[in-house]
């Protein structure tokens, strides 16, 4: 009996405590790949892409999508007006993209990060994208032929450019320090097309920097496979050179902290007067790599100290080795950068002396 | 009728009277019982003489069936005990080999053979099947399964997990033999009884030992590979698609979708319909004559395929997991550890509907201390991983 009973307990506690909350048959749900959150006159709007899983007799034709929008002051209302209006439970498992206008990363960022790191019905691996010059709910409404599904679009866009913004590793740099945290700015173009030009930076005003030399700095320090190019003038021919490996490290100290980084790369495009197999012209080549990828991030160390933001962490770093708090260290603190850099492989350049 | 031939007519015809082997006078009261047993009554100058002319009711010896072997030898046990005995002499020629005779059943007077290599096998094992024999004497015995369950409740080993393996064929029986197993030949069976058994000898069979040891680890790698898609893929499913869809890509979802919205069941009912229909199909193929058996596949094929799909009472990925699990299932020949895999498939989809893939791990867990709990004769079940025991290992799990 007291062996019965044991198992009815085990049995019950076991269905009570695990259990199947979440248990959702397929076709009673509807596929979110997209949310587009915009702000303006006190007002969401949240816009979604559902994708469509009506059967379809044609069966070469491509997967498509349909794009809703509803609006209330509340944030959260505006998702459970979704969920009352749609004829199927909306799935967020699925979400690729979360695109955020101006106006709401301006003003209502706080609130948007707390609702979706509250939300559990909302995976976390999906992209934040900042849009630049219009609203989420025309760029998601892009698609009017039906022709594709836009996140899809948006996702690889994301996907082939130096700054993937994932929204977790954003949500962890924005409670760690706001002023770390970055979201990827997505613009129209004016032939309707769509382009990753930069990123929204965390300071008082969440300006987007676009200027590509400034965003160079960054990626050779941000990426470890950087897929960046760098161009001299050397005795009046432009060489080119493609980064392809990068790594960086830090010395903190008190008051100054330094940036060493060792890159790898390979000069790809030059107008053929330039010797490889002479190592004294090879070596000044390097030098001017060097100086180029130097001066670069130290404008982008400048701009991030004007900005007020530390995209790098430098107070985090100072602080995970002193145990204080300073944020205001990266901006007053000293700092050098060392740049070493391997173009090509020796072996493969310079000239046998026999 | 050859025997009546070839010694009572032809020596009637020729000699007027009758010669032939063992011909003997017997009592008018006995006629009776003389005729019932194969033997023919001759009627000479008031003399009753009798003359057996039973013919012999056996098959020849057939290739295996279940247990076919590219490479191995050909041979197979099959209903008479005097010819399985001597397939397996033919293969061990020692004085070790020791044979001993009982005649089980009141009624039936089956003759039962233990086999064994005396310097070889377990004592411990061999004293308990011996008394258990010897205690079950009276039991009737038609064949050898009888004696498996004999022997399984005897031990107090009732357990889903088949313990002693069923072989038809000499060499794998020789073999047993020569690892120190026991060997049970019961007549009218064409199987021998090889006892203790382990979970992996229903895994791995004894015909990989004709193979190259380098190319036939990966058999033995897929074999696993099917031990896990047959238990567990329909549960793996059923929770994937029912609590854990994140996992899924994105496209592939989209398609799952499009093929659950015309199956009004749920998905639980929907494998457990299609499960139930593939066990009525293997069932009804084993059952049915084997010249309907085209018939029953072209209906099979119907059943599962197109027809249920178009019906709207299961998805076409629904039909393909199935298939796969069965497909992965027919791997392992022996019927009792299949009719065990189906006991664990079903727990585990069970489990796995109510709590998604932490009931897949439950029946895991449920999976893995059954099997750990089974013996086999007093022996762990899971020889020759726990304990590990290094020559099995290296023969049966995985070839040096």
């Amino acid at each position: 009996m007291e062996k019965i009973k044991r198992i009815i307990l085990l049995i019950t506690f076991t269905i009570f405590i695990t259990g199947c909350f979440d248990y959702k048959e397929l076709n009673n749900i509807t596929v979110i790949s997209a949310i587009g959150i915009d702000y303006s006159d006190n007002l969401y709007t949240v816009t979604l892409e559902i994708l469509d899983t009506r059967k379809n007799d044609d069966s070469n034709k491509k997967a498509t999508s349909k794009i809703l929008s509803f609006q209330d002051k509340v944030l959260s209302n505006c998702f459970n007006k979704a969920k009352l209006e749609m004829d199927r439970k909306p799935y967020y498992g699925h979400l690729d993209v979360l695109l955020l206008d101006q106006g709401t990363i301006k003003n209502k960022l706080k609130e948007v990060n707390d609702f979706f790191l509250r939300n559990s019905d909302i995976r976390n691996n999906f992209y934040i994208i900042g849009v630049n010059n219009s609203k989420s709910e025309d760029i998601l409404k892009l698609n009017t032929n039906n022709e594709e599904i836009i996140s899809y679009k948006i996702k690889s866009l994301i996907e082939n450019n130096n700054f993937k913004s994932e929204f977790e590793e954003y949500i962890d740099r924005y409670i760690e320090d706001e002023k770390t945290a970055y979201i990827a700015s997505l613009s129209l173009t004016s032939d309707n097309n769509l382009k990753i030009d930069g990123v929204y930076i965390m300071n008082n005003d969440k300006s987007v920097i676009d200027d590509a030399n400034i965003l160079k700095g960054y990626n050779v320090l941000h990426n470890s496979k950087p897929n960046e190019s760098f161009t001299i003038s050397y005795d009046n021919n432009t060489i080119s050179s493609d980064i392809y490996e990068s790594k960086v490290s830090y010395k903190i100290d008190k008051n100054s902290y330094i940036i060493n980084i060792n890159i790898k790369g390979e000069i790809s495009i030059d107008e053929g007067k330039f010797n490889y197999n002479n190592e004294k012209e090879y070596k000044k080549v390097t030098k001017l790599f060097k100086k180029d990828v130097e001066e670069k991030i130290n404008n982008f160390i400048e701009e991030m100290k004007k900005e007020d933001v530390d995209l790098l962490g430098i107070s985090n770093k100072y602080y995970y080795k002193y145990g204080k708090k300073n944020r205001n260290y990266f901006q007053d603190s000293k700092y050098k950068v060392n740049v070493n850099i391997l173009l090509n492989k020796r072996g493969l350049i310079y000239e046998v002396n026999k | 009728m050859e025997s009546i031939n070839n010694f009572v007519i032809t020596s009637l015809i020729y000699e007027n009277k009758v010669i032939g082997p063992n011909i003997i006078d017997i009592d008018k009261d006995k006629i009776d019982n003389y005729l019932y047993n194969g033997f023919v009554i001759i009627l000479d100058n008031n003399k009753i003489k009798t003359m057996e002319v039973k013919s012999n009711l056996i098959r020849s010896i057939s290739s295996p069936e279940t247990q076919q072997a590219i490479n191995g030898p050909k041979d197979s046990f099959n209903e008479n005990i005097e010819n399985n005995l001597g397939l397996i002499k033919r293969r061990i020629k020692s004085e070790k080999l020791f044979v001993r005779n009982y005649s089980l059943g009141k009624d039936t007077k089956t003759i039962t053979n233990i086999i064994y290599i005396d310097n070889l096998v377990d004592k411990k094992v061999l004293n308990k099947v011996i008394n258990i024999i010897e205690k079950k004497k009276k039991e009737n015995i038609l064949d050898a399964s009888r004696l498996i369950k004999i022997i399984t409740e005897s031990s107090n080993e009732k357990n889903v997990m088949p313990k002693i393996y069923q072989s038809e064929r000499p060499d794998d029986t020789s073999n047993a033999l020569l690892e120190g197993k026991l060997v049970i030949l019961v007549d009218n069976s064409p199987y021998a009884l090889i006892m203790p058994s382990y979970i992996l000898d229903f895994v791995n069979p004894y015909i990989d030992e004709y193979n190259n040891s380098s190319t036939i680890n990966f058999v033995k790698l897929i074999r696993y590979i099917c031990l896990f898609i047959t238990l567990f893929i329909p549960a793996f499913y059923i929770a994937i698609i029912n609590y854990n869809k994140e996992s899924i890509p994105t496209n592939l979802l989209v398609n799952f979708i499009i093929q659950r919205d015309i199956v009004p069941f749920p998905s639980i009912v929907e494998a457990i319909i299609m499960l139930i229909v593939i066990e009525i199909l293997k069932e009804s193929d084993i059952r049915f004559p084997s010249k309907y058996g085209s018939a029953i596949s072209i209906l099979g094929a119907l059943v599962l395929g197109e027809a249920a799909v178009s019906a709207g009472l299961a998805t076409p990925i629904m039909i393909i997991v199935i298939s796969l699990s069965y497909i992965a299932s027919l791997i392992f020949t022996n019927q009792d550890f299949n009719n065990a895999l189906r006991h664990y498939r079903f727990t585990i989809i069970i489990l796995s509907s109510i709590f998604g893939l932490y009931g897949i791990l439950l029946g895991f867990l449920y999976l893995v201390i059954n099997i750990s709990t089974t013996t086999s004769l007093g022996n762990d079940y899971t020889i020759p991983i726990a304990p590990i025991y290094r020559s099995y290992f290296r023969r049966y799990i995985w070839k040096k």
